[in-house]
């Protein structure tokens, strides 16, 4: 488990201060995958430095299992470190090392005899199904198998805590894909807090068990995967299953309600059933539907032609537990 | 030409003094090759890592050992800082001729020299290699000794290839001045005695060690060079 309690991090520049990080709290339990998202500038790349105490925050803590690293002198940070394995947005291997050695490295850090670290490597190697490139320097191999690599690196000390900064960005799509999953099934395999920093929104639907929104250095909304994308209007949700802007409908057209609809069963059946009981044909504006996390979540804009109030039709909708909304008032957040 | 070639051959410039003094430019390049190595490589890792914002970061010492040591050294033409070495070799070594006394000057004149060049090969490996040497818990020495020299490997292979091929040339400057070697033979007789065909040897020779040196350096960087 890793906790961060209120971690600050105040840059000097230019007689200027900078308020990096302002303050995040958050908790990855052990055999979860949470999700940090959130644009460039937004403190990520501070927050990952200091979760791995690259740099020294300015307030607040790390603990990973009750060990507060942040408060553990230099040479006992070292060792603590490797109760966390980072891995890295271009993997960061070491180019004059063979793959094994790469692999091997912290072990030679820790201490152990090169006939153990080698064979705790190779063990490694195929775990992140790269056994046959023991031997191989990273230039040989490609993008995806550098960055398995570095998941073998990463996890050589037994950590804890996997840290995941960027790790699909600099991928091809299909690759990534791969990565995540195998990032997915060492969660499961070793019972590891993974913490992944990134600005993709695929990544949080692929893996996370749970997603915060970073933003100028705090975490503005955070949450089960499928708590935050059910809560109707949270920009979690609208970035996660959110619909395109549309060109608002001619008066005499009607106008639109937004739907969202929640069914852990797969069944998404409350835009029919509004329809039954209205006795009219909702037009679709826009409209989509993922699965994330064992939930099947619906998203529409409907168009409600005349006479039919719009108002009337969010009413009953929220009425069977339907989260729904007029689209003016969605895309602000104000309406749930 | 064969006439020219006789005579070339029957030149004691050629038949005995070409190779003692073959022999003393060896001397000469080895032994500061080797102590250019062996300060510059140290004082090169020193600047890197006590630059702002370096592993060791530390103002003062940058600036003395850069900014002072080797600046100043380094804007000293290399026949001026020969001539007033001159002093300071008689102490290290008890004389101040001969190839191993002229070794003083050009170590004192490379080794600054490749001190640059250790610190831009050092500061060509990326940046990332040292997060995660960090992240997986090195010490300053380790990350310096197990990630940033073996990483730059190619590139400091390269510039002691560089160096070496310098020290050559600053070796037959040092020659003139009682170093000995082929810049001294180059100069009594090439020049002095007006014998244009010991020089034409004497330029060949220096081509061809050039180049093996050259040959030898690329060989060994494509060899250890896996990026």
């Amino acid at each position: 488990m890793i906790a961060v309690t209120d971690l600050k991090k105040v840059y000097r520049q230019a007689q200027r201060e900078v308020r990096a990080l302002d303050g995040v709290t958050l908790t990855v339990p052990e055999n979860t995958v949470h999700g940090v998202i959130g644009q460039s500038g937004a403190g990520k790349s501070t927050l990952v430095r200091c979760l791995a105490l690259l740099d020294r925050p300015t307030e607040g803590s790390v603990e990973i299992n009750g060990v507060r690293l942040t408060a553990v002198r230099s040479d006992e940070l070292r060792r603590a470190r490797r109760r966390l394995g980072m891995v890295f947005q271009h993997a960061n291997l070491f180019d004059a090392r063979t793959v094994e050695r790469n692999v091997a490295y912290p072990l030679e850090l820790a201490g152990l005899a090169r006939a153990e670290r080698l064979r705790k490597a190779r063990d490694l190697l195929e775990l992140v199904g790269l056994a046959d490139a023991a031997g191989a320097y990273p230039a040989q191999l490609s993008g995806g198998q550098r960055q398995r690599v570095g998941i073998a690196r990463a996890l050589a000390t037994d950590p804890d805590v996997l840290l995941c900064d960027e790790p699909t960005s600099a991928l091809d799509p299909a690759t990534t894909g791969e990565i995540l999953d195998l990032i997915g099934a060492l969660k499961v395999r070793l019972g590891l807090a993974v913490l992944v920093i990134t600005h993709e929104m695929h990544v949080v639907k692929r893996i996370c068990d749970s997603v915060s929104l970073l933003e100028s250095g705090r975490i503005v909304e955070s949450g089960g995967l499928t708590e935050v994308v059910g809560a109707f209007g949270s920009r979690l949700s609208e970035a996660l299953i959110g619909l395109p802007p549309t060109a608002a409908p001619d008066s005499s057209a009607g106008s639109t309600v937004e739907v969202l609809d929640v069914a852990p069963d797969g069944r998404l059946a409350a835009v029919a059933e509004a329809s039954r009981h209205f006795g009219v044909e909702f037009g679709v504006v826009a409209a989509t539907v993922e699965q994330l996390g064992g939930t099947t979540f619906g998203r529409w804009r409907l168009l409600v032609p005349p006479p039919l109030d719009a108002a009337d039709v969010v009413a009953h909708l929220r009425s069977r537990g339907v989260r729904a909304g007029l689209t003016a008032t969605v895309a602000t957040g104000e309406e749930r | 030409m064969s006439e020219w070639l006789s005579s070339l051959l029957a030149n004691p410039a050629i038949t005995t003094a070409l190779w003692s003094a073959f022999g003393e430019t060896l001397l000469m390049v080895g032994i500061a090759g080797i102590a250019t190595v062996l300060i510059g490589l140290p004082l090169g890792v020193v600047l890197f890592v006590t630059q702002r914002g370096g592993l060791a970061s530390n103002r003062l010492v940058n600036f003395v050992l850069g900014g002072v040591v080797v600046n100043i050294t380094r804007s000293v033409p290399y026949a001026i800082l020969m001539l007033s070495l001159i002093p300071f070799t008689r102490i290290v070594v008890g004389t101040s001729i001969g190839p191993i006394a002229a070794s003083v000057s050009l170590t004192i004149a490379c080794a600054p020299f490749f001190a640059r060049l250790v610190e831009a090969s050092l500061r060509e490996v990326h940046h990332g290699k040292v997060d995660a040497a960090h992240a997986m818990g090195s010490t300053r020495l380790q990350t310096v000794w197990k990630v940033l020299l073996p990483e730059a490997a190619p590139s400091l292979v390269a510039n002691v290839t560089t160096t070496v091929v310098a020290l050559i040339g600053y070796s037959a400057m040092a020659g003139l001045i009682g170093g000995g070697g082929l810049g001294r033979l180059a100069y009594n007789y090439g020049y002095q005695r007006f014998q244009p065909e010991v020089m034409v040897v004497i330029l060949v020779i220096l081509l061809l060690l050039v180049q093996i040196v050259q040959l030898t350096g690329d060989a060994v960087v494509r060899r250890i060079d896996h990026r």
